[in-house]
């Protein structure tokens, strides 16, 4: 009996060991770990509740304060921007946005331009204006800059029959992209969007 | 002598009879048999066939339903159809581009552990069908994206991410599902797509950067594909370190 308590045992401290060495080998990314543990993180918005029944919408245009481009290097991902209401915004006659309100936005992402005359593209989203509800608001704003692809893909095709110069083609280099204070960003309001 | 032939006749008749009625009886037994064994051959095969195109059936339901919430949570207005197809092939942006439809093919739906991957595959295919939209027809936009789709990879995943954290998904999965689906080439410098390791990189600065709560409250960590992206990604995220230790905002060269 004694002998077989002390199997018993010996059998539970070696899965006991086993599990714990295994939870042991699970790898973290320590830095990050640490890197978040004292950051306020925002929580996650997420649209799962809706009804897009109705289909009245109001543009809202925009613009920015100041010129975004790829060319500047101060342009990243999530960076917060400020924009301007350049008209009033009316519903049901009653002014429900005043021209001059700051509103805001983020860089979703960007894309640099590339070969065979690929634009960049900036992409705009999160948007939140004073006074409306954000989740009524359709708002992805994407500015892209000049495609040279219309020129390039023919020129490709006429150059194919001469060896090799069909492919040089691929270094024409598309546009890049720019929002300027003169642009106008529209996004539209959708005030009878409720939630199911 | 006469008699006893006779009966020796009779005998040999009687005989022959039973022979012949044996015979018969064994025809009909193996004719049954035959007529059974097809029969439950066919109704095996038939329920076979029936379980195959149930599971079809339920497959392409739940494509379609994670497809539609990815596409109604974005607010996504431009029409795009779900189609899962048996055959084995390689991810073709034709249809996606021409047609505005999503082939989900076995060999890479195959991949996918829960709805989460599935979504991750379909939220990259809606960006490239969404972008398929854009500017006029989208005719110039498909012709770029089909000419130079190393340029958009990395554009159309970081997009991924976006809906797939609209639509409540986690985007961690991203990095599981391409972990384990896409092979990893020598070299990116000629070719048409980026290495998988840059990808992967991308998208997990992307998700540090705009949605830090999944890293902080990782459900993915003890998933092996997970793990296994960690222990192979050890040179990239040493530089997303150094990048955020500097506070730089330029863009990390990843491997």
């Amino acid at each position: 009996m004694n002998r077989l308590s002390l199997k018993i045992l010996f059998l539970f401290l070696i899965t006991f060991f086993s599990i714990q060495s295994s939870y042991s080998e699970i790898l973290h990314d320590e830095f990050i770990e640490n890197y978040l543990s004292d950051k306020d993180i925002t929580p996650i918005t997420t649209n799962l509740d809706y009804d897009y029944t109705e289909f009245d919408r109001i543009p809202i245009k925009l613009q920015t304060l100041e010129k975004i481009s790829l060319k500047n290097k101060n342009l990243y991902e999530n960076k917060k921007l400020e924009l301007r209401v350049k008209q009033n915004v009316k519903y049901n006659n009653k002014i429900i946005l005043k021209q001059g309100t700051i509103a805001t936005a983020e860089i979703q992402t960007y894309m640099t331009r590339g070969m065979n005359g690929v634009p960049g593209a900036i992409i705009l989203d999160n948007f939140e204006i004073p006074g409306l509800d954000k989740s009524k608001l359709k708002s992805t704003y994407i500015k892209k800059g000049l495609s040279l692809t219309i020129f390039v893909l023919p020129l490709k095709w006429a150059l194919t029959p001469i060896p090799g110069v069909g492919s040089l083609t691929n270094f024409i280099i598309g546009g890049n992209a720019n929002i300027n204070d003169k642009d106008t960003i529209i996004v539209y309001y959708y005030p009878n969007w409720g939630k199911k | 002598m006469q008699p006893f032939l006779i009966n020796l006749e009779e005998k040999q008749n009687s005989f022959i009879i039973k022979i012949r009625g044996i015979k018969n009886f064994m025809k009909k037994i193996l004719l049954l048999c035959f007529v059974l064994c097809t029969f439950l051959c066919s109704k095996a095969y038939c329920e076979e066939n029936t379980t195959a195109i149930i599971n079809d059936m339920m497959l392409q339901q739940k494509i379609n339903n994670i497809g539609v919430k990815l596409l109604n949570s974005n607010k996504i207005d431009v029409r795009l159809v779900f189609v899962y197809d048996k055959k084995d092939n390689k991810i073709n942006s034709e249809p996606v581009l021409r047609k505005r439809q999503i082939i989900v093919y076995k060999n890479f739906i195959q991949f996918a552990e829960n709805d989460e991957e599935i979504a991750a595959f379909l939220a990259r295919e809606i960006c490239k069908g969404a972008e398929s939209y854009t500017g006029g027809k989208g005719v110039v936009t498909s012709a770029q994206v089909a000419f130079a789709p190393k340029k958009f990879e990395i554009f159309f995943d970081k997009r991924a991410v976006d809906f797939m954290v609209t639509a409540g998904y986690n985007p961690l999965a991203l990095i599981t599902f391409i972990n384990k689906s896409y092979p990893q080439r020598r070299f990116d410098k000629f070719g048409r797509t980026n290495l998988t390791s840059k990808r992967l990189a991308n998208i997990y600065e992307y998700i540090f950067t705009k949605y830090p709560s999944f890293l902080a409250n990782n459900t993915y960590l003890e998933n092996p594909n997970y793990q296994n992206f960690l222990i192979t990604s050890q040179e990239n995220r040493k530089k997303l370190h150094e990048k955020i230790k500097s506070g730089s905002k330029e863009i990390i060269k990843y491997e």
